[in-house]
């Protein structure tokens, strides 16, 4: 019998046919996956990695080597997208990764003066892209995840999160409208990400949780976009999973609307009731990165042997990697889908 | 007297409503009609937000209608500031918040900041992404009697601890409370946070506590909730 590739049994468990373990992956973007050990033993440290393709790649293929995990997750943050969109990003340090400092709105109308972005000249899109290219080349078996910003926490990284908040309440046309724009941005980078070799999207929306909003603004102003984007992607042939952070059990009638194969789920959720919540999608998580961050292997190694009997189909960290993770301890749960079948 | 208990009814409605024109024209009545400027904000404007409170813990309200009840209510005290007696001084209770460095998410600190606001506290916002040093400085600088920290990130919780560290090695004795998405009560205890709130209506029960039992010059919490709101720019009500 042929062994699958990584790549394989990724795919064939987001199309929902049978395979012969769980994979495990980290996708990167809001999800990081990088640690701090790594960038000493490639040379490749933060913030320059952040705008170095080669460099980005070299660490990005390393994290997979010394960790076990199964893809490949580029890039390190979530600011991209708001950087080529007029966003004016700081870039950290060796263990904090890059934010937003500035926002270019001041209020949600403003969004027309927004100019659309350009992924082959933009900010550090071309970075990326150039970065998906070689991972193509390098690492064809293993899946690279291309990192979608979801269009409500794109907003957020425009515009104070407080002011795009309210206007869903004031202006709910001009938020429509902004996040319409963003949508269609997005797509244009997704496409382009796919262009360059991308196996798969992960979209992060990390503002559109389900305690900020409540189930009835969650449907109106993050689902349609979410699925516009996923649309677009499924046309092109590639599997979505959305990332949604927080506490998302008073969301998962909508949930159960989202186009993606699978949902992502931050560590506070329990997933045996999510799998009865929310039986037709995917799962995948959620090992809680503070536990994947202070250990011990032991724990961590329960947790996620637990994830792997409660069904779920994806085992992953709950939300990003800190930098300071150990090695060892990320390998702790990459090795369980390994030695454990169901 | 009918006319003072409408009036005081109509503002804690419009503040649970987000009505900001109508908080704005019944906060007018109270000056015109002379009902005490103090008992409209406590038994009209922050009563409301009360109920909102219970409407957000309740699953009710989301972020969005609080972000907006809080403006309704501010704007009402903006006018009613001014006629509210001099000679009344309070202690203030004074917080400072923010979002530890490397974490640009603030939407949590933002509410926790509101909800002590409007519990009494003189509030000194930071921002997101603050370096560590900064919250020492402000604390000794205003003699804080609490730092707030927030992050939403794994990322940056360690910088929880070095400023809790920094803050007893400059012998600042702010009390610390912590709180975000990553963070639990073991971690807070762990790095010698003196509290932690789960979220921000937690916040302010947590805060109460926490200063309550503080050797600190405060007054006890049936004093007026809302006397000591600081606005960006503005001061605070004297």
């Amino acid at each position: 019998m042929n062994i699958m590739t990584e790549k394989e049994r990724l795919f064939k468990v987001l199309r929902g046919e049978s395979v012969d373990r769980t994979p495990v992956i980290c996708p990167g973007g809001m999800m990081t996956m990088a640690s701090r050990e790594v960038m000493v033993q490639t040379g490749c440290y933060w913030p320059a990695v952040h705008r170095d393709a080669e460099k980005m790649a070299t660490l990005s293929v390393a994290m997979r080597e010394k960790t076990g995990v199964e893809n490949i997750g580029i890039p390190f943050c979530m600011t991209v997208e708001a950087e080529a969109l007029g966003g004016e990003v700081e870039d950290g340090d060796e263990t904090t990764i890059p934010g937003i400092v500035n926002y270019p709105l001041q209020s949600v109308e403003q969004w027309r003066d927004l100019k659309r972005l350009n992924p082959y000249k933009d900010g550090r899109l071309p970075t990326i892209l150039k970065c998906t290219s070689i991972l193509k080349q390098k690492v064809p078996d293993t899946p690279v995840v291309g990192n979608l910003v979801g269009p409500l926490s794109l907003a957020t990284s425009l515009i104070d999160a407080a002011i795009l908040y309210k206007a869903i309440k004031q202006y709910p046309k001009d938020v429509h409208n902004l996040l319409k724009f963003l949508t269609d941005n997005s797509i244009e980078y997704g496409k382009a990400l796919v262009r360059n070799g991308t196996d798969l999207i992960v979209i992060a929306d990390p503002s559109a949780t389900g305690e900020i909003l409540g189930p009835v603004l969650f449907k109106e102003f993050a689902l349609p976009y979410l699925n516009d984007i996923t649309t677009s992607m499924h046309m092109l042939g590639k599997p979505v999973i959305v990332h949604i952070c927080g506490d998302i059990r008073s969301i998962c009638k909508p949930l159960r609307e989202l186009s993606s194969e699978c949902i992502s789920i931050d560590s506070l959720v329990n997933i045996k009731k999510m799998r009865n919540a929310i039986p037709e999608k995917k799962l995948m998580g959620n090992v809680s990165t503070i536990l994947l961050q202070n250990g011990p292997i032991s724990k961590i190694q329960v947790v996620s042997k637990n994830l792997l009997t409660s069904g779920i189909d994806i085992l992953a960290p709950a939300c990003g990697l800190s930098a300071r993770t150990p090695v060892k301890h990320i390998k702790a749960m990459s090795e369980i889908v390994k030695v454990y079948t169901t | 007297m009918q006319m003072k208990s409408d009036i005081l009814d109509t503002l804690a409605r419009a503040v649970i409503d987000m009505d900001i024109a109508l908080v704005q024209k019944t906060a007018t009545e109270v000056i015109h009609h002379k009902v005490d400027p103090y008992e409209a904000i406590m038994d009209g404007l922050a009563k409301g937000m009360d109920t909102v409170n219970e409407l957000f813990e309740n699953e009710e309200y989301f972020v969005p209608e609080i972000l907006l009840c809080a403006d309704a209510m501010y704007a009402g005290i903006e006018i009613l500031k001014p006629y509210l007696p001099k000679e009344s001084t309070w202690n203030k209770r004074k917080a400072v918040i923010g979002v530890v460095k490397g974490d640009t998410h603030d939407i949590g600190k933002n509410l926790v900041k509101i909800m002590l606001d409007n519990a009494g506290f003189e509030m000194c916002d930071l921002g997101r992404n603050v370096p560590y040093s900064k919250f020492i400085d402000m604390a000794g600088e205003l003699k804080a009697d609490l730092v707030c920290l927030s992050t939403l990130m794994t990322t940056t919780m360690d910088g929880m601890q070095v400023i809790i560290e920094d803050l007893k090695k400059a012998g600042i004795n702010s009390r610390v409370m912590v709180g975000g998405g990553p963070i639990s009560p073991g971690f807070a205890k762990n790095i010698g946070a003196d509290g932690y709130a789960k979220n921000a209506a937690e916040a302010v029960k947590v805060a109460k506590g926490l200063l309550n039992n503080t050797p600190l010059d405060l007054l006890p919490f049936s004093i007026p909730k809302l006397v000591y709101i600081k606005r960006e720019k503005g001061g605070c009500i004297q």
